[in-house]
């Protein structure tokens, strides 16, 4: 009975903490309407920023507090949400998704650089290990019980808040209609600005909370909004009640499960999975969504190479590897291989992304599986290892898409990091993956050509990525590729155009998880020996922020990311310490860059190219014939037509 | 047998009642009104026919068949098609890319794309877009981007077209011409279910008005009969029809919905596209309020 208790009160506790943590969440993403994915990480800032004043400046708990709690939280919420989440469309899924995913990513940096992890730190208890009362024999410390107070106060707080005070019941009101609210003379920003200080507040007493409790760690502590959304799932990121009662669930199911299960053998893993699997059961049991007409973001066209283009530009690749590789030596050559190898599992992110609009976060963990497979079926290097990896690999894509496909983008994207998190515990970590040694690989064996050495490897990887690049755009030209996009630019239309697109979604996802497996095992292929550490499913963030970057509907950007974050490393060793978190600005901020250009770094920089030629042409012409007139169809045909278009609308009507 | 048939359809938002017991037909080889104040209901009941709203009560018959439970797509397939009034084009695309990629849904195990692009040209030609086909999608006014979204409807080879507000963005010039085409549309047999503020344009392609308010059915007849029905003027604010015909003002509070579309008409082609699905009312908050 005694251990029941404890074990209870031990669970509440941490339930208690994933309450704030999740009712922040919610009163930021229901007033907002933008989920925000550095929830996790600006608790993480703010339990830093509380040790910063508690331990370094020697300040008083309270005063301590009070700063992080009242001034600096609540101001760095105000911050995000005037610079960035205003600008945002709430209805483009992917650019919310990407922004604050940066945003976390870069508070992940600015934690790295500002408290280097070199140096172990730690938050005493409020109260200290002695500060305890005993309740049927069990001694139950003050801070757990403090914990579940603050969240008891938080219910109470929030309750009031938004029942009984003219600014929460207008907050309520946004939630129901944005643009009604607005007709009404309040101001959603106003209110949306007030709802992202009072969630990096509960943010942050979540992060200062668990600091104590447990550890001051960037990782864990940035990763707390995986917990927390599994809590606000159950109340739909709506409900704040319901959000109470799955984070309790939460809390004491991972007491009972550590206190009560002897967890051995494949289970051994199992507590930090708790909260995914609650996730995936609500997943299941939640009812599709509608669709919903006259929401979708406006998109624009990108320019799309044709078969010859993309030929061109691949040759072109393929020799300048040919060309380069030779000059390349040691660990450079390595991480060039590597960035190659990323750069062709990367694809699978345009495909998705780029073209279906839909996003995954778990590119990293299908590298995994691939690589696994390869190293399974791949005997002495055979490419039936590639074979077997790229069809196992559109299976599971299926799988995988299938309990998320009825819901939103938004909750397709975060379970599919909750996806890389349980298979990285529940098979990574096994030992008989790659938990208790290094997974040897062999290198790719092909009839008649040697890639054992490094050069001849990424010549070979060069040519994989060119022709898969201009396979890629070959679907994008395709009836499939139009119907893809059709679905990125309006699900409702296409819909009501006859188009299936749960069916639509699954092939999707069957394809690029294809790629994305395919493309593992030539990474592992490259590496020869990898870890579980290569998977760890935080790195699928990187890569998918960083294709953003660089242009998420090219193929180009795929190589381009996958070789940034190969080579960030070599970077970061010529860098003072301070600035090794290198990978974590680059992305982060980078992503960041696409809130000025959205459609990324190549295609502005290929469309800067496009446009600069074409305007030597226009004066060459010019010097030849010796008028100005530009050449037929160089210009941007859009804005010649305009003219045009009065005219050609009466025209319309005739019919 | 009409092609549509809503039998006693209702829909509840909360605590609002956005459709309330709705019958409505519409027969094909005709048009059909769909008229009503904002907030009469007119959207959901097309998102109803659809199948992006699941009625609260009610059945909707196609053809005779019971649709009620049928997903969207299987709909469209058996000849449900719609335009939107906060358009939903394929803005990354080009006007025909649009049109033959909902050729190429309706084809989608043809073994190749030539019938569907055979099908693409004859309706650019037909709606009069096809020198704009190269053209994308989202650099289109208002006008044109509906009429694009009408071509891309007619791609599927619909037999029941659901059209809202289609007139928008329309001067009384092109919206006399747009009556004909719709006219000549249904008259190859198929029904054309018409939502739309600008009454000179219902009254002149239309045969047959149902006419909703707050949600519930209170009128149908031939458009002189709606003309002349007093509960039809009185939802109108009081005012009767045939009164404001002269200032080619839009019926009810639909007046300023459409004036802001023929603003934007003038004020600049690029800017059309982006503020086209900003012009109109919120659909829900139509509905609530």
């Amino acid at each position: 009975m005694g251990e029941f208790i404890g074990l209870t009160i031990a669970g509440l506790s941490l339930g208690a903490i994933y309450a704030i943590a999740a009712s922040g969440l919610v009163v930021t993403y229901t007033t907002s309407g933008v989920f925000n994915f550095a929830h996790g990480a600006i608790g993480m800032v703010m339990a830093f920023a509380y040790w910063q004043f508690r331990i370094h400046e020697h300040w008083s708990a309270p005063a301590a507090l009070a700063l992080v709690l009242l001034v600096i939280a609540p101001g760095l919420g105000l911050l995000l949400q005037t610079g960035l989440v205003r600008r945002l469309n709430v209805n483009d899924t992917g650019a919310t998704l990407v922004v604050t995913l940066a945003v976390m990513v870069a508070l992940m940096g600015v934690a790295f650089t500002a408290w280097p992890q070199t140096v172990g730190r730690m938050l005493p208890l409020f109260f200290g290990p002695s500060a305890h009362v005993s309740v049927g024999g069990e001694l139950i410390s003050y801070e757990e019980l403090i914990s579940i107070g603050l969240a008891v106060a938080t219910a109470i707080g929030l309750r009031v808040f938004f029942y009984s005070t003219r600014i929460g019941i207008a907050m309520r009101g946004v939630v129901d209609d944005r643009d009604l609210m607005a007709m009404n003379g309040r101001s959603p920003a106003l209110l949306s600005g007030l709802s992202w200080m009072i969630g990096a507040a509960l943010g942050a007493l979540a992060g200062i909370l668990t600091a104590s409790t447990y550890s001051l760690d960037i990782i864990n502590l940035t990763l707390l909004v995986l917990n927390s959304f599994a809590a606000a799932m159950l109340g739909r990121l709506r409900n704040l009640i319901l959000t109470f009662v799955g984070a309790v669930v939460l809390g004491l199911a991972d007491a009972y499960v550590t206190g009560y299960l002897r967890l051995t053998g494949w289970l051994v893993h199992l507590r930090p999975v708790i909260p995914t699997l609650f996730l995936f059961v609500i997943l299941l049991a939640l009812p599709a969504v509608r669709l919903r007409a006259g929401t979708a973001p406006i998109s624009k066209a990108i320019h799309v190479p044709s078969a010859a283009e993309s030929l061109r530009n691949g040759a072109a690749l393929v020799a300048l590897a040919a060309i380069a590789s030779p000059f390349l030596h040691g660990t450079v050559l390595g991480n060039v291989n590597e960035g190659v190898a990323l750069g062709i599992g990367a694809l699978s992110v345009v495909l998705l992304s780029g073209y279906g609009g839909q996003v995954s976060l778990t590119q990293y963990t299908f590298f995994g599986f691939g690589a696994w497979l390869f190293s399974e079926t791949g005997h002495g290097g055979s490419p039936v290892g590639l074979l077997v990896a790229a069809l196992v690999g559109a299976a599971l894509g299926a799988v995988v898409a299938l309990p998320a496909l009825r819901l939103r983008g938004l909750e397709l994207a975060l379970s599919t990091l909750a996806f890389g998190q349980l298979a990285y515990y529940m098979f990574f970590l096994q030992p008989q993956v790659m938990g208790r040694s290094d997974l040897l690989i062999p290198r790719l064996h092909l009839p008649g050509l040697s890639l054992r050495g490094d050069r001849m490897n990424l010549v070979f990887l060069t040519v994989v990525f060119a022709l898969l690049s201009a396979g890629v755009l070959a679907v994008r030209r395709s009836r499939f590729g139009r119907i893809l996009v059709a679905t990125k630019d309006s699900q409702a239309a296409a819909a009501t155009l006859g188009l299936n697109l749960r069916l639509t979604k699954v092939v999707l996802f069957a394809v690029a998880t294809s790629i994305a497996t395919f493309g593992g095992a030539l990474y592992g292929s490259t590496q020869q020996v990898v870890t579980s550490d290569d998977f760890q499913y935080v790195a699928s963030l990187f890569i998918v922020l960083i294709v953003y970057v660089f242009g998420v509907s090219t193929p180009g950007a795929a190589l381009a990311g996958g070789l940034s974050l190969a080579i960030a490393p070599l970077i970061a060793v010529h860098i003072p310490v301070r600035f090794q978190a290198i990978t974590y600005f680059m992305t982060g901020f980078g992503a960041l860059g696409l809130m000025a250009h959205p459609e990324g770094v190549v295609p502005a920089v290929s469309q800067l190219l496009r446009s600069k030629v074409a305007a030597l042409r226009r004066a060459r012409a010019g010097t030849d014939s010796g008028t100005t007139r530009s050449p037929a169809g160089s210009a941007a045909p859009a804005v010649a037509l305009v003219p045009d278009m009065e005219v050609s609308h009466a025209a319309a009507a005739d019919a | 047998m009409p092609l549509l048939q809503t039998r006693e359809v209702s829909v509840r938002f909360g605590g609002v009642m956005a459709l309330d017991g709705v019958s409505i037909a519409a027969e094909a080889g005709m048009v059909t009104g769909l008229i009503g104040p904002n907030g009469a209901g007119k959207t959901t009941m097309f998102n109803v026919i659809t199948g992006l709203q699941v009625p609260t009560a009610g059945r909707v018959l196609i053809d005779g068949q019971d649709v009620t439970g049928m997903p969207v797509h299987r709909r469209a397939r058996l000849g449900v098609a719609r335009t939107f009034q906060r358009l939903e084009l394929f803005g990354s695309m080009t006007v025909r890319e649009n049109v033959q990629t909902a050729a190429d849904i309706s084809d989608l195990w043809a073994r190749d794309g030539t019938a569907a692009r055979a099908r693409t040209d004859e309706i650019l030609e037909r709606v009069g877009l096809r020198h704009l086909a190269d053209v994308p999608a989202h650099t289109l006014p208002t006008g044109l981007a509906r009429l694009t979204e009408l071509a891309r409807a007619l791609a599927t080879r619909p037999r029941l077209l659901l059209l809202d507000e289609p007139g928008s963005g329309l001067d009384t010039t092109e919206s006399e011409q747009f009556a004909r085409l719709l006219s000549s549309l249904a008259a190859e047999g198929r029904a054309i279910l018409l939502v739309e503020h600008d009454m000179d344009l219902v009254m002149a392609a239309c045969s047959w008005i149902e006419v909703l308010d707050f949600g519930v059915h209170i009128a149908s007849g031939t458009p002189e009969e709606i003309r002349a029905n007093a509960s039809v003027q009185e939802a109108y604010l009081g005012g009767p029809v045939g009164a404001r015909e002269g200032d080619r003002s839009r019926a009810g509070a639909g007046a300023s919905d459409a004036g802001a579309g023929d603003r934007h008409r003038r004020s600049g082609a690029r800017a059309h596209g982006a503020d086209a699905r900003h012009a109109d009312a919120h659909p829900e908050a139509e509905v609530r309020s």
